[in-house]
């Protein structure tokens, strides 16, 4: 016997929505969400500290989320994160999660895992100080807080966060000092044309742009920052236009700006710790973030009872996340054997017009070839451990080729985080040297716990006369 | 001040409590993160690694593990912890340089 038929890992746009799903064709289920609110890191919830404030499109949308599966009556255990994913001897998946400083095993017959996506940021010299702070993490602060990074920021990168970013500072009553894109004007023409599935949130990004014109904010098209510059914190940014490789030209224009605070962040890694752990097949495509669990339409991986739903499964973005979750929950169901089958070629060519939009963003965001060359000697690439990249180098040049050779020999990887800030830089970068492909270079060995836990959850009370101390042996 | 928060009339925030960060008393919005309530004080550096250099809050969303603080005695990230009246924060650091003084070899 199971505790549930279906655990639901993560309570976003498409947990959220595989989670009714699954509740509404009658389903036992579970909804774990390390938030204190569902709605992911899209439609993220305000924080209890703001009263009232302004409505916008994205917070209409989060709210709608959030009242939807409240109404459906779905255990949903907040602030819940799973540190093991494991199958017991019963055939039944054993997930193992912290909640409130306390340790939780459940089991069940299907996972759906909706864990979406991280920020990846490329380090330069400096990118490490307090004040620089990821564009994705800039969002998290507007939404939840509706603060801004600092008084005088600088936004700097690729994509739609990119814009998103400097307009909500704007609007929140900040200052941009300057918008550093990788991206050209004519890369955000041709994504606007990709764009036009969804005229809606094409306007929005428009109204974006806007605001910042009318704002006269400085746009830097085609340049990168190249160094951070601060004692104990952000003090200046140079900046230096870049080649079609994204490489800092050595004869490009040159700039340094003066700012509080800078906002960098070069697209999203889809978050694939619980699938991985779960030990399904991942593949790699630049073209949807990078490493990702391998599903079909329907979510479902190479193992049994395990699905994968939204931005871990590929980067297809927000408004495909939803049809995604609805589509994992079916495919889950039929493999429960709950409800009954029903037509479901609609919702799939629904999935994949909405992913339309998400591809398109996601492409902005591809890296190019030259990009890591613009990350320093002394940049710190693992931020857990302050890992530098000439530390990296030498040993991959020592012949640490495979990400689990490179991680023991220089603890890049090996700190609290788990390595998702600095995995994905480190396999570039032994890219640059050992010429390996990515899907040669692979990837680190998952192991439990895929999230940090307190050694107090692990031992739990406990006074040092109840251990059982074994008599001495005999001289 | 480094976060710069809006006080404009359209944004109403919860009331002002009190809160101690490695010993000195701040205060800060009931309910936001303890990281958003710690920048408004102009607390950015949440620890310092072993070679000597600052680190703040990165991700805003309790991934990085830059932000973790002891706050009322659990090892936690500051970004995931609402702000409550006469919540004790302390950074590892500080907690390390005490339990020295104390005479505590093992830390």
């Amino acid at each position: 016997m199971s505790d549930f038929d279906l655990i639901v890992i993560g309570a976003g746009a498409a947990g959220s929505r595989a989670a009714m799903e699954a509740t509404k064709a009658g389903a036992k289920i579970l909804l774990l969400d390390e938030q204190a609110e569902a709605g992911g890191q899209v439609w993220r919830a305000k924080s209890p500290s703001i009263i009232s404030a302004p409505k916008t499109p994205e917070t209409i949308a989060g709210d709608k989320l959030r009242s939807d599966l409240k109404l459906e009556n779905i255990l949903h255990i907040v602030n819940a994160r799973v540190w093991q994913i494991e199958k017991n001897n019963d055939d039944l998946w054993n997930i193992g999660y912290l909640n409130n400083g306390h340790l939780h095993n459940v089991t069940c017959k299907a996972i759906i895992a909706a864990t979406g996506a991280q920020e990846r940021v490329i380090p330069v010299t400096g990118s490490q100080l307090p004040g620089v702070i990821g564009l994705a993490a800039a969002t998290a602060l507007f939404k939840q807080h509706l603060t801004t990074p600092g008084k005088q920021t600088i936004v700097a990168g690729c994509g739609p966060l990119l814009i998103f970013t400097a307009y909500e500072i704007l609007r929140l009553g900040g200052k941009v000092c300057a918008i550093i894109s990788l991206n050209s004007k004519t890369n955000w023409a041709k994504a606007s044309i990709d764009m036009m599935t969804r005229p809606d949130l094409l306007w929005r990004g428009a109204t974006w742009f806007a605001k910042i014109t009318a704002a006269r904010i400085p746009i830097y098209w085609q340049s990168t920052v190249t160094e951070i510059i601060g004692e104990t914190h952000i003090e200046s940014v140079n900046i230096s236009a870049i080649d079609a490789n994204w490489s800092a030209t050595s004869h490009g224009q040159k700039n340094n700006i003066k700012a509080d605070s800078l906002c960098m962040g070069h697209g999203l890694n889809p978050a694939i710790e619980a699938t991985k752990l779960a030990d399904a097949t991942h593949i790699y495509s630049p073209e949807l973030g990078g490493w990702h669990v391998k599903t079909d339409d329907f979510g479902r991986t190479d193992k049994a009872g395990l699905y994968a739903a939204g931005d871990n499964a590929g980067i297809y973005g927000a408004g495909a996340a939803p049809y995604r979750g609805k589509l994992a929950a079916i495919a889950a169901l039929q493999f429960l054997n709950i409800g009954k089958t029903q037509n479901t070629d609609k919702l799939v060519a629904k999935m994949k017009s909405a992913a339309k939009f998400g591809l398109a963003t996601t492409k902005l965001t591809i890296l190019r070839k030259g990009m890591i060359e613009n990350t320093q000697q002394t940049a710190i690439i693992c931020r857990c451990e302050a890992v530098s990249r000439q530390q990296l180098e030498a040993e991959i040049s020592s012949g640490a080729h495979s990400p689990n050779a490179i991680k023991s020999g220089t603890r890049c990887g090996m700190g609290p985080c788990g390595g998702r800030y600095c995995n994905d830089v480190a396999a570039l970068i032994n890219q640059t040297i050992s010429g390996k492909t990515r899907q040669q270079i692979g990837l680190t060995t998952s192991r439990p716990p895929i999230r940090p836990l307190p050694i107090s959850a692990i031992a739990q009370n406990f006074d040092y006369d109840d251990l059982p101390i074994p008599a001495p042996a005999p001289l | 001040m480094r976060f710069f928060r809006q006080t404009g009339s359209k944004i109403k925030r919860s009331q002002l409590v009190e809160f101690s960060f490695n010993g000195t008393t701040y205060s800060g919005h009931l309910g936001e993160s303890v990281t958003v309530a710690l920048a408004a004080n102009g607390i950015i550096t949440t620890r310092i690694t072993h070679d000597g250099s600052p680190r703040g809050a990165f991700c805003f969303m309790g991934s990085c593990q830059e932000c973790v603080l002891l706050i009322d005695g659990l090892r936690i990230e500051a970004c995931q912890v609402a702000l409550s009246e006469g919540l004790i924060v302390q950074s590892i650091g500080c907690l390390i340089a005490e339990q020295k003084a104390k005479g505590d070899e093992n830390v």
